[in-house]
């Protein structure tokens, strides 16, 4: 708009000095030149600016010429007015001409921004198509031999020790799907307790149900996506993936995918895990029987377990410490006398207790809390503290 | 049949400047043929019989004015109505909407001109019967002629119109003894006209179709359109019908003629017609394509991005084609200035006549540049803008020509379109079309009734 106003003063500046030149010195610029320096700015801005400043020019350009007729006080004849006709149609018809050419230019501009903007489209669509040929890849390879070599590694599981076993499943899945960190969850009465996984678990070793949405929508309807329910998040922590371990009626747990490369999240990777947690399913519902019964076979009428017991499962617990860096924590505690059925119910289903002396009114229990890291084995103390007061001491 | 923009593009395409000169004259003839040969029908009357008689001229003249002024009436809401049926593919429609549009032009013209002959009845029956036909055959010409126009058959128009004239011109030559003989052969070539636009609109439209009145009852959803042809015409004319009762001349009982003014005015008028050709060139090669194309990308759901580059494009088209037509209108304004000095010599012999012309040169210029923006307006479908201009117009003509037109005549008709053109100027953008075309949209909801009901008490 400046740049316009700008030309348009230097227009009307040029003709009107010209004029004054003109009509100080009287030379009649209009009349008495066969080729009127008028002509030429007109032809000039013709040539050389747009249509609007040729307008401008244009309108000097007549009203100079009227004013001249008249403060001069001219007659202008036949021949100068059809001269002054030719020079504006002459200018006109250049100032079209290069007008038409202007606007083309302007359109082609338009053209080629039309033209990059589908550039950019074309490029969003082979990002697109990237991934879908990297999802039809990894189909390819997982119904191919991907699977079938995966199910041959999954069947060596150490299924003598669940836990272990559960551990190396969960490095096997991740390791063949590139899944960094994934980790299984216990499901009991609303809670969900660490028993397996790779990484430090973002959830926590324990989580109660409402406290995720991908979580819990994946155990109604066995597997959900952080995209599936991202209008509902909040502010909790959310998994990428959770695949529900077990039946809608009779939930094990969940397998929950922490960390993942997005481009994987899709489709054939939902099927693939939902698929692999029911196969492991499978496994660890009869394993639960087995286990169960030599749980109870090892078990004394106190709820505590016999010497042996103890031992072999403190063994696979080392063990597991020392593989994957699975904490679990022994406490030893003093209960009185009459107070040890209580004890009992206070630990949980995992925890391994043995009775290691007697001493005066208290039984002494030495207890393989599982799962459990050393900020765990403080909470628990504090609390068995508050329940028991003076009927606890430590060994 | 292939449109009129498709022949011009197509010869421009070629970057010839014999084709693209062609494509000129091809505009022109389009837009102002009819005029064009009416007007050198006309001419060649006046300086070929040296008594042309004084009815003749007020009935030719009389007849032409007026039924534009009742065709262009309902002309927009027309053009509208019948865009809408071609749009709607419901052809069948189109002859029964003739068939009701002519039932109504019949009338108001039969009224008009019957009404005028009873309040001057100094005439015979031979000269009543005549009058009234030539105007109610003009009247349906033009009621032709925008049906034609609808379906861009321009040629067959002008065909229509050179062989109507042509066999008017041959005619006056034997019927030139008698007292009405150039009206009877004036009044044969329109019949001659009538006949083949008939047979055109026939061919366009086909014969069946009940009489529709449904454009009349379509002006509830374009409530403004028949008011801007009425007052966009009556605007044109109101300053001659205030220059007859200042200058006029009775040249018969009841017709009026004003030399020194309608002459100049006449003159002018003949420099809108470059305006007018490239308007329907510009608009047809290349706005009307961008327009199209902008709204179907709306109508197809395309992306944003997509109808934000249409949209460009089409400001792009628009403020071209309007620079190119103010330029060209300015150009052809000072030739007409700088020729005024010779035609004062060489035509009008008169200051007066020449300081009309002038004034008129100016004004119909600033009316060809309204008469753009005013159909571009509607083409954007922004209607109450277009009306409120109209209004302007034909108040600040209506007023300063009877102010002005004793001291300078014709000054009244300038200003008050340079005023419509500066309002439309001021008020006219397509910078927020998107905006306003989104907000124009219905919003899908149902309509609700709200029920009050009061219980108990009295």
């Amino acid at each position: 708009m400046k740049k316009r106003i700008f030309s348009t003063l230097e227009v009307v500046s040029i003709f009107v000095l010209m004029f004054i030149l003109d009509w100080r010195f009287k030379l009649k610029g209009y009349t008495n030149f066969t080729f009127s320096l008028y002509w030429v700015f007109l032809l000039f801005y013709a040539v050389r600016s747009d249509l609007g400043v040729f307008f401008s020019a244009l309108v000097t350009y007549s009203v100079v010429f009227f004013l001249d007729i008249k403060v001069g006080n001219l007659t202008a004849d036949k021949v100068t007015l059809l001269s002054n006709v030719i020079a504006t149609a002459t200018s006109a018809v250049i100032a079209l001409i290069n007008e038409s050419k202007v606007h083309f230019i302007d359109k082609l501009k338009i053209s080629n921004m039309e033209k990059d903007k589908e550039i950019d489209r074309l490029k969003e669509k082979i990002e697109n198509q990237k991934i879908i040929i990297k999802e039809l890849r990894d189909r390819l390879f997982f119904e191919g031999e991907g699977i079938s070599y995966l199910f041959a590694r999954l069947r060596d599981l150490p299924i003598d020790n669940p836990k272990e076993m559960l551990q190396r499943f969960i490095e096997i899945i991740s390791e063949f799907f590139g899944i960094p960190k994934l980790s299984i969850y216990r499901f009991n009465n609303g809670f969900y307790r660490f028993i397996a996984g790779k990484g430090e678990p973002i959830m926590g070793y324990t989580f109660k149900d409402e406290e995720s949405i991908v979580v819990k929508r994946a155990m109604e309807e066995g597997v959900a996506k952080i995209t599936d329910v991202i209008a509902e998040v909040g502010e909790n922590i959310e998994p990428w993936l959770a695949v529900r371990i077990g039946e809608k009626e009779k939930k094990y747990g969940v397998l929950i995918v922490e960390e993942i490369d997005p481009s994987k999240l899709s489709m054939p990777y939902e099927k693939y895990l939902s698929s692999i947690s029911a196969w492991i399913y499978g496994i660890l519902d009869r394993l639960e029987d087995y286990n169960e019964e030599i749980r109870k076979k090892h078990m004394l009428p106190d709820g505590s377990y016999d010497e042996e017991y103890f031992k072999q499962i403190e063994e696979k617990y080392k063990e597991l410490y020392e593989k994957y860096r699975i904490p679990y924590s022994m406490i030893c505690v003093c209960i009185k006398k009459g107070r040890e059925k209580e004890f009992m119910k206070f630990l949980r289903q995992d925890d391994v207790p043995t009775l290691i002396k007697e001493l005066d009114e208290f039984l002494c229990y030495k207890t393989l809390l599982s799962t459990c890291n050393k900020q765990g084995k403080k909470a628990v103390l504090t609390r068995l503290k508050v329940r028991f007061g003076e009927d606890i001491k430590n060994c | 049949m292939a449109g009129i923009g498709f022949k011009l593009r197509r010869m421009m395409r070629k970057e010839s400047i014999v084709l693209d000169l062609a494509a000129v004259l091809y505009s022109v003839l389009v837009t102002s043929g009819p005029w064009i040969i009416s007007s050198a029908y006309l001419f060649w009357i006046l300086s070929t019989f040296k008594n042309v008689p004084g009815f003749f001229l007020g009935v030719v003249t009389y007849s032409f004015i007026f039924s534009m002024m009742i065709v262009g009436a309902f002309s927009f809401l027309l053009t509208r109505h019948l865009a809408d049926l071609l749009f709607l593919k419901k052809y069948e429609e189109i002859f029964g909407t003739y068939k009701a549009s002519l039932f109504i032009t019949f009338l108001i013209s039969l009224s008009v001109s019957g009404i005028f002959f009873i309040v001057n009845n100094s005439y015979t029956a031979e000269e009543i019967i005549l009058g009234m036909y030539t105007f109610l055959a003009v009247s349906i010409i033009w009621l032709d002629v925008v049906f034609l126009e609808v379906v861009e058959n321009y040629l067959g128009v002008i065909v229509s119109f050179l062989v109507g004239f042509s066999g008017a011109v041959i005619l006056s030559f034997i019927l030139e003894n008698r007292e009405t003989g150039l009206l009877i052969s004036f009044d044969i070539g329109v019949l001659i006209i009538l006949f083949m636009l008939s047979l055109l609109l026939f061919k366009s439209f086909g014969t069946k179709g009940e009489a529709s009145f449904e454009f009349i009852r379509s002006s509830k959803k374009y409530p403004e359109n028949p008011f801007i042809g009425i007052f966009y015409y009556t605007a044109v004319w109101v300053d001659d019908l205030i220059a007859w009762g200042f200058y006029g001349k009775e040249i018969a009982p009841g017709f009026y003629f004003a030399k020194e003014y309608d002459m100049p005015m006449f003159l002018a008028y003949i420099f809108i017609i470059p305006t007018l050709a490239l308007f329907v060139l510009l608009i047809e090669t290349e706005f009307y394509s961008d327009y199209k194309k902008f709204y179907l990308n709306i109508m197809s759901n395309k992306r944003l991005q997509d109808i934000e580059i249409q949209h460009r494009r089409l400001r792009a088209s628009l403020t071209y084609s309007l620079k190119v037509i103010w330029v060209t209108q300015l150009v052809v304004f000072v030739i007409g200035m700088l020729i005024s000095p010779l035609l004062n010599v060489y035509i009008f012999k008169s200051d007066v006549a020449t300081f009309v012309f002038r004034t008129g040169l100016f004004g119909s210029s600033m009316n060809a540049i309204f008469l753009t923006y005013l159909l571009i307006v509607l083409y954007f479908d922004y209607r109450n803008l277009a009306l409120k201009a109209t209004i302007i117009t034909l108040i600040a003509n209506a007023t300063l020509s009877y102010v002005t037109m004793k001291t300078s005549p014709g000054m009244g008709f300038a200003i008050s379109f340079a005023v419509g053109v500066v309002y439309f100027v001021i008020h006219f953008s397509i910078k927020n079309l998107l905006y306003l075309t989104f907000s124009k949209q219905s919003s899908g909801l149902e309509k609700t009734v709200v029920i009050t009901k009061k219980f108990g008490g009295k």
